[in-house]
């Protein structure tokens, strides 16, 4: 019945854990030039996994592919299920990308305790790799949770600022308050599996399987409490907009490979989009919800962009901006239409590497003159000019100009906002107005006019290591921004499968379910549901 | 050769910037050199278009159409009608022209070249575009390399870097300065223009956008909405619906051609643009607003169109004579041709407004016209600045006098 695409190979769980046994292996060493060689080795073979994955990733289909399924506590019905889909698919591939250029921008940006650095970062994506293939809610939790800890003392021991315990601690508190909330959610819709189990008498009366999940129906006020309860717990990664007061300063005390994770990978709209969309889809799509997500997502673009316009700091700047990015992102998913998903799913894997690449500029002006406060540049393309070329293109891809990938994914969410309501998508719009303004000012104050006081005559230019990141991300920005039928292709099964999961709630799932049983082939009435393996229950 | 007429028209210019990337600032002549013979493909391929596109056969010719996205209904749909025909050939006109105009340039030779090939490919992109999206795509691309063109290699009409306000801060590091309308840096004019053009095309993008749902084709394409428009007849989307759409393309666009409130940046802009862009600002990216419309609101809301066109020219008449008053009085010889610009800009939206094909055949000729005399007076103006050092027309009195050929050229060209 499932049309799950079976590797032999456990793929899945060598792209987990490859980075944790190759950061216990990195233990072995005390040369540091081989720590650092070591450890670019694993996140390339990571990277090549993660390539492997998306060549073999059938696209268009919305089916859950290279399942791995293994009881964990069969007496709960937890187990260790992994699999990944159109949504996730792009998200291992950008975590490894991200991670082989963290490692390369901190060969020589990380001056103590590199062997520890390293394997923090490896743990790291591991955990982060898990957030994404996990299908089973507590495995998803328990990834979600571990990776704190490598993030904490991330932005603790490495952070450049005087504030960095400050700034640990409290994204360590945020996201754990978080996601005590979404703990207590994640019982709920058990109990609900089971309340649904017993009383229709199916073999197993406990599951915390996001597929056996989404295959029982929530009642309505309890999917409501659910959302809020989930909410919290994304809301505060994400960060969406009132939550956020953490996320600017782990990014400025953090060391800038910690904030490029944070600011490239959208672990919390992920989330919304596995979870709490699929999950609980008539609180989703319901009135209350839908407004005031759109709220928020609204005010998240207005403050996020006001807050970036007046920032002399680069990396204060970056991160009101990517506030404000993320405004698109929830607005994209709550319009729940197909553009607005593609779009937001988009602008998610777009910003990993615009925004993460703005990060990556900032770590290069930091290295160059210690600080990122505009007073300390000024005329800087006269003596650096591959470094403002590289700055302006992912700039200007973050501003979303036609030709980047950031105008792809920036004009799929607004026609999916305007397909919703046009209210939104007229106060959306500001957004883009507003993000051209910060960036070109900054940019125009730092890198053109005259040079200024604080800019040496023997300033360095990109340097190798820094072209290998520049260039790599330039490449990404254009592939998408030109060609992004690739990309889209691959997301687009699972996309029209949440769609359909949204159109027809859970209620359907009952009818798809009787209908399967007594072994006909669900016959879609509309377009919508008109292509092959549509079934909602089964492809998410 | 003829079939792929327009890819070459389109590529060239992009095909010569990536080409740029890759060149040294050391060899000047080579930048300047792949710049000319990139250029000059277009160029060539659209005398080419001109000569071949059939007048009596009349209608969209040489349509290409790629896929880039079936599901959101987006496909790079290049075609030109009459109307595109003469603005392309205009375009690649004045990139050519523009590339010798900026010989001189020295400073970042390379990464200028870049900019303006990719300024005038996006134009031309514009006046291919049979698809919403597209056009879109390429108006957008259009708008941003002014603010590095300005910004870059545009000059100041006053010390402005010096100046600071009341408490001795520099003007140009407080928030202000987006608002403050009194400084005539290039940094100012850059972001005036660079905020003023992407505000109006995001309010011109809300009507495509308000299209594309509520037409229920599922399409950006320009042929088949029409098409729909002649089968739906009146109202195509419904009349409010179709009014608000209307007057968003239609403000959207205007901005940029510019129409009368919406002109401000437009002046401001060309003083501080360096020749070559000032050349393609005024003479082609203005029209890119009049095409826009009669692509657009002309052919997706013909009913529409009838019923507030002739309210619209009301705006247009008040652009005429407010430009032409401005431009009598000032004192900058690129302000002078700004506003003149504006003014004349409003002809032709009085010549769309007309609604009939005198009307319209003459807009479209003296959109042709104007950025022919245009280019070459902002050329002008940029060669009278390179020798005297100042675009101040009283200090510049008796300058026939030395400049008998430039002098004579500005007699032709303001006619």
């Amino acid at each position: 019945m499932l049309e799950q695409l079976d590797s032999t190979f456990p793929i899945l769980t060598c792209l987990l854990f490859f980075p944790l046994v190759g950061a216990a292996v990195l233990w072995l060493f005390d040369d540091e030039d081989l720590v650092r060689t070591s450890a670019l080795t694993i996140a390339l073979v990571e990277l090549a996994l993660a390539i492997f994955v998306l060549m073999r990733f059938v696209p268009g289909s919305p089916a859950m592919q290279f399942v791995e399924h293994v009881p964990w506590i069969p007496a709960l019905g937890i187990s260790y299920h992994l699999a990944v889909d159109g949504i996730s698919v792009l998200f291992v591939g950008l975590t490894a990308f991200l991670t082989v250029l963290v490692v390369i921008y901190s060969w020589d940006t990380i001056r103590y305790q590199t062997k520890l650095y390293m394997m923090a970062l490896l743990a790291l994506e591991t955990t982060t790799m898990g957030v994404f293939i996990s299908l089973d809610l507590i495995l998803f939790f328990v990834f979600w949770e571990l990776m704190l800890i490598p993030s904490y003392f991330l932005i603790k021991l490495w952070g450049g600022g005087a504030e960095r315990h400050y700034a640990a601690l409290k994204y360590v508190l945020y996201t754990l308050l978080g996601s005590v909330f979404m703990l207590v959610g994640i019982a709920l819709l058990n109990i609900n599996y089971h309340n649904y189990a017993s009383l229709h008498h199916m073999d197993q009366l406990y599951s915390f399987d996001l597929l056996d999940l989404l295959a029982v129906p929530v009642p309505l006020h309890q999917q409501m409490l659910i959302f809020w309860l989930m909410f919290m717990g994304f809301a505060f990664k994400a960060p969406v907009f009132p939550f956020h007061t953490w996320l600017p300063d782990a990014l400025l005390e953090g060391p800038i490979g910690m904030a490029v994770v944070l600011a490239g990978i959208k672990l919390g709209t992920f989330g919304f989009m596995r979870f709490s969309i699929p999950l609980l889809p008539e609180a989703s799509k319901s009135p209350t919800v839908v407004s005031i997500m759109m709220a928020l997502g609204l005010a998240a673009i207005v403050y996020g962009a006001i807050m970036a316009l007046v920032q002399p700091d680069f990396r204060r700047l970056l991160a009101y901006s990517s506030i404000s990015h993320l405004g698109f992102i929830v607005i994209g998913l709550f319009a729940l239409n197909y553009q607005g998903l593609q779009g937001s799913l988009l602008t998610m894997i777009n910003l990993g590497f615009t925004t993460a690449g703005l990060f990556f500029i900032a770590g290069f002006l930091q290295s160059r003159q210690q600080t990122t406060q505009l007073t300390a540049f000024g005329g800087m393309a006269k003596h650096t000019p591959l470094l403002a070329a590289f700055f302006l293109l992912i700039g200007l891809a973050s501003i979303g100009l036609p030709g980047t990938n950031g105008f792809v994914g920036e004009f799929l969410v607004l026609l999916g906002t305007f397909k919703a309501h046009w209210v939104y998508g007229a106060f959306a719009v500001t957004g883009v107005i507003f993000g051209a303004a910060y960036f070109l000012w900054y940019y125009e104050r730092s890198m053109m006019g005259p040079v200024g006081k604080a800019v040496r005559e023997s300033i360095d230019d990109l340097h190798l290591r820094e072209m290998v990141i520049a260039v790599s991300l330039a490449i990404m920005i254009l592939w998408i921004g030109l060609y992004p039928a690739p990309f889209l292709r691959m997301m687009n099964g699972s996309v029209q499968a949440l769609v359909n999961r949204i159109d027809h709630g859970t209620v359907a799932v009952l009818k798809e379910r009787g209908r399967e049983m007594s072994d006909t082939r669900p016959a879609g009435d509309e377009p919508l549901a008109a292509r092959p393996g549509s079934l909602a229950a089964d492809s998410l | 050769m003829s079939d792929y007429i327009l890819l070459y028209i389109l590529f060239a210019p992009f095909a010569g910037a990536i080409a740029l990337i890759f060149a040294s600032n050391r060899q000047p002549m080579l930048v300047r050199g792949i710049a000319a013979v990139s250029a000059g493909i277009s160029l060539v391929a659209s005398l080419y278009l001109f000569y071949a596109y059939d007048p009596v056969k009349g209608g969209f010719q040489f349509i290409h159409k790629f896929e880039w996205s079936r599901q959101l209904g987006i496909a790079l749909h290049l075609g030109v009608d009459g109307i595109g025909t003469p603005l392309v050939l205009a375009s690649s006109i004045l990139l050519f022209a523009g590339i010798f105009v900026s010989w001189h340039i020295k400073d970042r030779t390379k990464e200028f070249y870049i900019w303006l090939l990719i300024l005038a490919a996006a134009t031309i992109g514009v006046f291919m575009s049979l698809d919403l999206f597209f056009l879109y795509f390429f108006y957008e691309m259009s708008v941003i390399p002014m603010y590095l063109l300005l910004g870059m290699w545009g000059s100041h009409t006053k010390k402005y870097l010096e100046m600071t306000d009341q408490e001795g801060l520099k003007q140009r590091d407080s928030v202000g300065f987006i608002f403050n309308f009194a400084a005539n840096s290039k940094e100012y004019a850059a972001m005036k223009l660079v905020l003023f053009l992407s505000a109006w095309a995001v309010v011109a993008l809300m009507g495509i956008l308000l299209i594309y749902r509520y037409s229920g084709l599922n399409t950006f394409d320009i042929l088949q909405l029409r098409e729909h428009a002649k089968l739906m007849n009146i109202p195509v989307l419904g009349t409010t619906l179709d009014r608000i759409i209307w007057v968003l393309i239609f403000f959207g666009f205007a901005s940029i051609a510019p129409l009368w409130p919406l002109h401000s940046w437009s002046p401001v802009g060309h003083a501080a643009a360096p020749a070559a862009t000032s050349m393609l600002h005024a003479g082609v990216l203005m029209k890119l607003g009049h095409f826009s419309i009669i692509r657009v609101a002309f052919e997706i809301l013909p009913d529409t169109t009838r019923e507030l066109m002739p309210i619209a020219a009301v705006l247009c008449i008040f652009s005429i004579i407010y430009g032409g008053f401005v431009a009598f009085y000032a004192k900058d010889t690129k302000y002078v041709i700004g506003y003149s610009s504006s003014s004349h800009m409003g002809y032709v939206f009085l010549g769309m407004a007309a609604l009939n094909y005198i009307g319209l055949s003459g807009a479209v000729i003296y959109m042709f016209a104007h950025a022919m005399a245009t280019g070459m007076l902002f050329a002008m103006a940029g060669w009278v600045y390179d020798q005297t050092h100042t675009r101040d027309i009283p200090s510049l009195g008796g300058l026939a006098n030395r400049m008998p050929f430039i002098a004579g050229c500005f007699v032709i060209a303001w006619r």
